[in-house]
Parts: C-alpha cells; sequence; structure tokens
C-alpha cells in the first residue's frame, strides 16, 4: 500500500516547487500551505533503541555515543545478539566469585553469555568470560588511545570556542527563532565579560532574563541541526567567559621505518575463516579487528525519531508520541490525512491531439463531506509564501538545489475536467469493511453529473475525457495538470480564521506515453 | 496405489528402524535405509539411498521435506559406498543433504544444501539457504552462514537439542502414524 503510493505517478506541488506522492508531504494546519521535507525543520525528538525500546533524550545519548548500553549486535554478521543463560559458567573469572559463593550456592547461579542465533557466534568464542548479570554492565572495550583521542578532543574544542569568542567581537548575531539560544550563550559571553559595550543593552538584558533560566541544553542537538540545516556554523557553549586557554598538545611524530612484515607471511597458508571480512572490520571502526578471535560484541546503535516543524510559522507539523513504542503521533499533518486523495483507476491507449478516457477516483479522508471542483494551472494564484520559502531554503539548502531539487513537470495534456464538482461522501472506517454494492447513478438524475461512474463510501470514480498535445510523439509520457479546490473544515481552528476553508492543490497525473503504432 | 509404476517405486526399500526412534509413516524411503534409536524423523521428510545404502545414527532429527540421499559414485571395486550420517545431527526443513559422509552433532538449516562431494565433519553449522557444491572436508565446528556464505570456526558445537527431541517423540505419536521398529524389512 505504502509501496503503490509512493510510486511517483499521481504527484503534487508543495508550496517550494518541488511534486511528490502525497504520502511525503504535509499540510501546515497554520499558514494552510502544503510542506515538502524541505520545507520542514526536522528535529531530533527522541533517541531509542530500536531493540529494547529504551529511549535516551538527544543529549545523554551523545555521551553515550549514540549506542544502547544493554543491547549487542553480533561482531561477525551484524544481527542482535541474543542472551543466553546457562547454569555451567565458563571463562577465566567470574567476577562476583568470591571464596563463599563456590559451595553449593554456586549451583544456583546462572551464568550469561551472549549469542548469535544467526550466525552461531558468542561472546564464549572470543573467550569472553560469562557474567552473573543478566542486563547490562558488560564492560566496553577500552582503546588504546582514549587518553591522546580526549587530550585532542578538548584541544580543538578549545581551538572552537577560542575561535569563537573572536567571531562574537565582530559580528552581532541577527535575532530570530533559530538564533534564540546562540543568542543568549552570546549575550552570556557579553556581558559576562566586560559590560562596556552598551550597543543593544536593553534588548540583550530583556533577552537574556527570558532566557537565561531556561535549560540550554534540553534542545541542544535540536538548535545545531537546525542550525546546520540553514548553514550556520555549529555552535559551541563557551561556559568560559574570560579568555580561552587552549591546552597544549604534544603533536604526532612522523614515522620513518614501518613495522616490518612477519617472514612467513607468504608461505603459510591463509586461513579465511579465522580472518575479519572487511565490512566486519569497519564495523568496529575504534579497533578494526584484523582477526576474527579480536572480535567484541558491538554495542547496537540508537535510531532516532524525527519531529518536523514548518520553517515559515514554526509550528509542528510532525510530532511522535513521546513512547518509543508506540508508533502514533500526537500530531501528524500527513497531506494523507488532509487532503481527497487522487487515483488513476484506468487509461485508455493515448493518441496525440485525440481525447481518452481516463477513469480517476477521489477518496475522501475527511469525517465530513467534501466538495471537490477543478480548476486549470494557470489560473492559480502565486502563492504570496511561497518565494520566501524558496528563498529562505534554496539560500542554504545548497546541496539540494545542486542535484534539482525543483523538478519541472511538464504538462503535455488537456482534459475536460475543469467547471465540473464532485461531492465525496464522509469517511466511515466501519463501512469499508461492508460489502456494498457500489453505487451507481441513475440514468437521468440530473443532480449528479453524467461522468460520475460510481459512488462507494467515500470514494467516487468519474470519467473524464484527456487529449494528448497534438505535437507529441510516440513514447512520448501524457501527463495531466490541474488544481483540485476543496472543502476543509477546521477541527480547532485558530480563532482568526474561518472554521472552513477552501484549499485548493495542484497536482500531476502521469497517465501513460503515447500509443508506438504497429502499422508501418 | 493405482498407478503401478508410483507404487513400485515406493515399495522397493529395505528399512530397519531401531527400537526407540520416531519414524513418521508419511516419508519416502528409497533403496537401502538403517534409522538409529532416538532419531526423530518428521512426516514427508525423504531418505533415498539411490547409489547405495544409507545408515542414520542415533538421536538425529530430520525435519519435513528435508531430502537425505545417496549419490555416491561405485568404489574402485564396482561396490557401492554407504552413506554414514553420524548422531545427533539436525536436518532443518527442507534441507538438501547430498554429502559424502555426515559426522555428529551437526545443523543443516532450512533450505540449506549440501553437494555429493563434501564430507561434513563434527559440530558443524550450515546456515539457512547456503549451499556447499565443492569438494572439501569440512573442519570441524565450522558455521557457514549468510548469502555471502561467511565462515568461521566455532569454540563449541552447536547446542544439543536433547529437550526438542524429547518433546517430538511425545507429541509425533500424537499426530501422525510412525512406522513399527523392524529389522531389515521390505515387500
Ligand atoms: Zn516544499
Ligand atoms: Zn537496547
Ligand atoms: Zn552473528
Ligand atoms: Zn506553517
Amino acid at each position: 500500500m505504502a509501496l503503490s503510493l509512493e510510486k511517483e505517478v499521481v504527484l503534487i506541488e508543495c508550496g517550494c516547487g518541488c511534486v511528490k506522492p502525497i504520502v511525503k508531504l504535509f499540510l501546515c494546519r497554520f499558514c494552510m500551505k502544503i510542506r515538502c521535507s524541505y520545507c520542514l525543520c526536522h528535529e531530533i525528538d527522541c533517541c531509542f533503541c530500536a531493540y529494547c525500546t529504551m529511549s535516551l533524550p538527544p543529549g545523554e545519548a551523545r555521551v553515550k555515543k549514540n549506542r544502547c548500553s544493554s543491547c549487542m549486535d553480533c561482531p561477525s554478521c551484524f544481527q542482535a545478539l541474543s542472551l543466553r543463560a546457562t547454569s555451567a559458567g565458563r571463562g577465566a573469572s567470574f567476577e562476583d566469585t568470591s571464596g563463599k559463593a563456590q559451595g553449593d550456592n554456586a549451583k544456583a547461579t546462572k551464568y550469561y553469555y551472549f549469542s548469535c542465533s544467526f550466525c552461531r557466534w558468542s561472546t564464549r568464542d572470543v573467550d569472553l568470560p560469562d557474567r552473573t548479570i543478566a542486563i547490562g554492565g558488560w564492560p566496553e572495550k577500552e582503546h588504546p588511545n582514549t587518553s591522546r583521542i580526549t587530550e585532542l578532543i578538548d584541544y580543538y574544542k578549545a581551538v572552537a570556542a577560542r575561535d569563537l569568542k573572536d567571531k562574537n567581537k565582530k559580528i552581532a548575531p541577527k535575532t530570530n527563532y533559530l538564533d534564540m539560544d546562540y543568542y543568549s550563550s552570546y549575550i552570556r559571553l557579553k556581558l559576562g565579560a566586560h559590560n562596556k559595550d552598551n550597543r543593544d543593552d536593553k534588548e540583550f538584558h530583556s533577552a537574556k532574563s527570558s532566557r537565561e533560566q531556561a535549560p540550554r541544553h534540553s534542545l541542544g542537538l535540536t538548535q545545531s541541526l537546525a542550525r546546520q540545516k540553514v548553514g550556520l556554523p555549529a555552535f559551541h557553549y563557551a561556559r568560559d567567559t574570560g579568555s580561552v586557554t587552549v591546552p597544549p598538545i604534544t603533536p604526532s611524530e612522523a614515522n620513518e621505518c614501518t613495522e616490518e612484515l612477519p617472514e612467513d607471511i607468504f608461505m603459510n597458508h591463509t586461513d579465511l575463516s579465522k580472518i575479519a571480512t572487511l565490512p566486519q572490520r569497519f564495523a568496529q571502526p575504534e579497533f578494526q579487528p584484523e582477526l576474527c578471535s579480536d572480535f567484541y560484541p558491538i554495542r547496537k546503535i540508537l535510531i532516532l525519531r524525527k519531529s518536523g516543524r514548518c520553517w515559515v510559522c514554526e509550528h509542528n507539523v510532525l510530532k511522535p508520541e513521546i513512547q518509543p513504542i508506540s508508533v502514533k503521533h500526537k500530531l501528524n499533518t500527513s497531506c494523507f490525512y488532509h487532503m481527497p486523495e487522487v487515483r488513476i483507476v484506468s487509461v485508455n491507449p493515448f493518441y496525440p491531439g485525440k481525447a481518452s478516457n481516463v477513469i480517476l477516483k477521489f477518496i475522501n479522508p475527511f469525517g465530513y463531506k467534501t466538495n471537490i471542483s477543478f480548476d486549470r494551472l494557470e489560473s492559480k494564484d502565486e502563492e504570496e509564501n511561497a518565494d520566501v520559502i524558496v528563498k529562505k531554503i534554496s539560500k542554504y539548502d545548497r546541496e539540494e538545489t545542486k542535484f534539482g531539487r525543483v523538478k519541472k513537470v511538464e504538462v503535455t495534456a488537456y482534459s475536460n475536467i475543469y467547471n465540473r464538482t464532485v461531492v465525496l461522501q464522509p469517511k466511515n472506517s466501519a463501512a469499508d469493511f461492508d460489502d456494498t454494492p457500489d453505487l451507481i447513478p441513475a440514468e437521468n438524475d440530473s443532480s449528479v453529473d453524467e461522468n460520475c461512474l460510481w459512488t462507494k463510501n467515500n470514494k467516487t470514480a468519474i470519467r473524464i475525457a484527456v487529449t494528448p498535445n497534438s505535437d507529441l510523439q510516440p513514447g512520448d509520457k501524457v501527463v495531466l495538470g490541474f488544481s483540485v479546490i476543496y472543502s476543509f473544515l477546521q477541527s480547532n481552528a485558530a480563532p482568526d480564521l474561518p472554521a472552513e476553508l477552501n484549499l485548493s492543490f495542484r497536482i500531476f497525473l502521469s497517465l501513460g506515453n503515447i500509443v508506438i503504432s504497429e502499422e508501418s | 496405489m493405482d498407478n503401478g509404476a508410483k507404487a513400485k517405486k515406493e515399495v522397493s526399500y529395505q528399512a530397519s528402524i531401531a527400537v526407540g526412534s520416531t519414524v513418521c509413516k508419511d516419508i519416502k524411503l528409497q533403496g537401502t535405509v538403517s534409522i538409529g534409536t532416538l532419531t526423530i524423523i518428521h512426516p514427508k521428510a525423504s531418505i533415498l539411498a539411490e547409489n547405495g545404502p544409507i545408515v542414520i545414527g542415533d538421536g538425529n532429527i530430520i525435519e519435513e521435506q528435508s531430502v537425505i540421499a545417496n549419490k555416491l559414485p561405485a568404489d574402485a571395486n564396482g561396490e557401492p559406498q554407504t552413506l554414514f550420517v553420524g548422531n545427533n545431527n539436525m536436518f532443518e526443513v527442507g534441507c538438501v543433504c547430498e554429502a559424502k559422509s555426515v559426522g555428529d552433532n551437526n545443523v543443516l538449516e532450512a533450505k540449506s544444501y549440501v553437494g555429493p562431494e563434501v564430507e561434513i565433519s563434527n559440530g558443524c553449522f550450515i546456515g539457512a539457504a547456503c549451499r556447499l557444491t565443492l569438494p572439501e572436508k569440512l573442519p570441524e565446528n565450522l558455521s557457514v552462514c549468510g548469502s555471502n556464505h561467511l565462515r568461521k570456526i566455532m569454540s563449541d558445537r552447536p547446542a544439543p537439542q536433547t529437550s526438542q527431541k524429547d518433546h517430538l517423540a511425545k507429541v509425533l505419536p500424537n499426530y501422525h502414524h510412525l512406522k513399527k521398529p523392524r529389522q531389515l524389512t521390505g515387500s
């Protein structure tokens, strides 16, 4: 189902100019405009482990290197390891087996080890001792260069802080929603250092009083993500208000001689079953084990759940529930639930300049009757916001523009769909399971369009005549485009908006290709 | 039974089934087959002693749709060779084993295939849908798995399926007709 909807056959135009399938678009309830993924600010909602569904706030997840502390992946085949319990322990040392536990009590003790049910790798394969605690507490493998790495990280953090301080001396950042965090830290930096500069003092103080107490780290990752999105440099919290001291580091030294190869390397038979493959080495980038005997269970990587925010009005359009176990959303304004869906039922062969019948089906997602009417693409007013967004995004979203984010859809056919109204019945989830016959309108019912073929619950099919442009060649694509205007009821309307609205969207249908005639 | 040729093919076997084994009636046998004690054979399994006899040891589990076939060529004297299957092996659903010989404590996962020139030693694990076709003798405790046939040596043989065997021996007779233990019968 999702796959059929994701196919790029029926495409809807977003305010920013890109065309996407209905399931990839959102309707901002405050702007009442369509937003695609480029028109949204993506924020990290929570990090969680998909295996044990333990969730962590992004900040804490980063401290834990975005890995779960209790779940492991197989270092050999990357499937999840399962915990095995056994009464017979193995391994050199059972951490807590002190002298007295070795008596009769030892029999009752359970020993745990990890084993892969897919490739049968187990922690016993690499002589890791069994453990007596089931969950958590697997020691992390100590990296030989940890101290050097932390030293370097500290050094570069200090360098970054110094650079930022230098930069802040020169430019005062502009205020906007995204920059609040940046701004408040900037104020602290400024005020704390020397309170001589009175340039924007009043503004600083008001911003300070309102923001100072707020937990600055709560949105830390989100903010930095947002900053990245708009192309601003990542911000480091410079707590040190005085001059930044850069700790000294010992530079690495280049070495002339490399290690000699073992003498027997060309003589010995290679046993591939004992040597790690490249994917296995890259799965543990910090250790890159060469031999299977150096494997160590890989901590499971946390995955993200994101929420979306409209770039223009900064309201949420997509907000999942807090619990990672839940697949529901607190707020999901996907267009799939907020605009009538158009599907192509059947098409007849197309010939240039000749009208062919096409049957379209309209599906009402709402719990109330909806009227749909159609309009030409050209007559649509330019969205006043569209330019703003396009500017806002294309300025920063260089990569996407480079790869041609905005695809131009060329309409190659016209139809007689305009000046027609379709009334869609309310959606009734229970009725979908009833085997009610299709309602075919009576022959001489003047209230119903003669081209309305049938109606079933919230679905209505109509027949239209599509004429491909006469200059098309055999094999060319037939693309039909029109605007759909539909009535939309605001359930929790903002006070300044009317309860019922007429919304519209531009839709492009790839109906097929011009028939390649077989006659010579 | 109505088809003469088919009926003839179905009955052309000589089976010796040890006491203590659980062998369902609805299996396909061909040629001279000997089944050891505590061995469990699910319905619809096939044991085809095509080129020579098959001797299956004790405590094996042979699941549905799996095939054990003797495809060995005749030896130097022109005598048919016997396929020996050891003890406590596990043949999972739909696996095909045409190996030269099978040792003890091996696991052939679902839909795996072992060709006629492969010698399975002891404690080997052949993962689901893995195909071994080239002539070789598998080292002990070898594990082959995944679409890339990733090989490695395990520290230990696969865990024995004792409780599974006990369970099957209890449950299978409730739902299936069993072959009676016998010493070399035929018909
Ligand atoms: Zn967009
Ligand atoms: Zn976990
Ligand atoms: Zn594995
Ligand atoms: Zn908005």
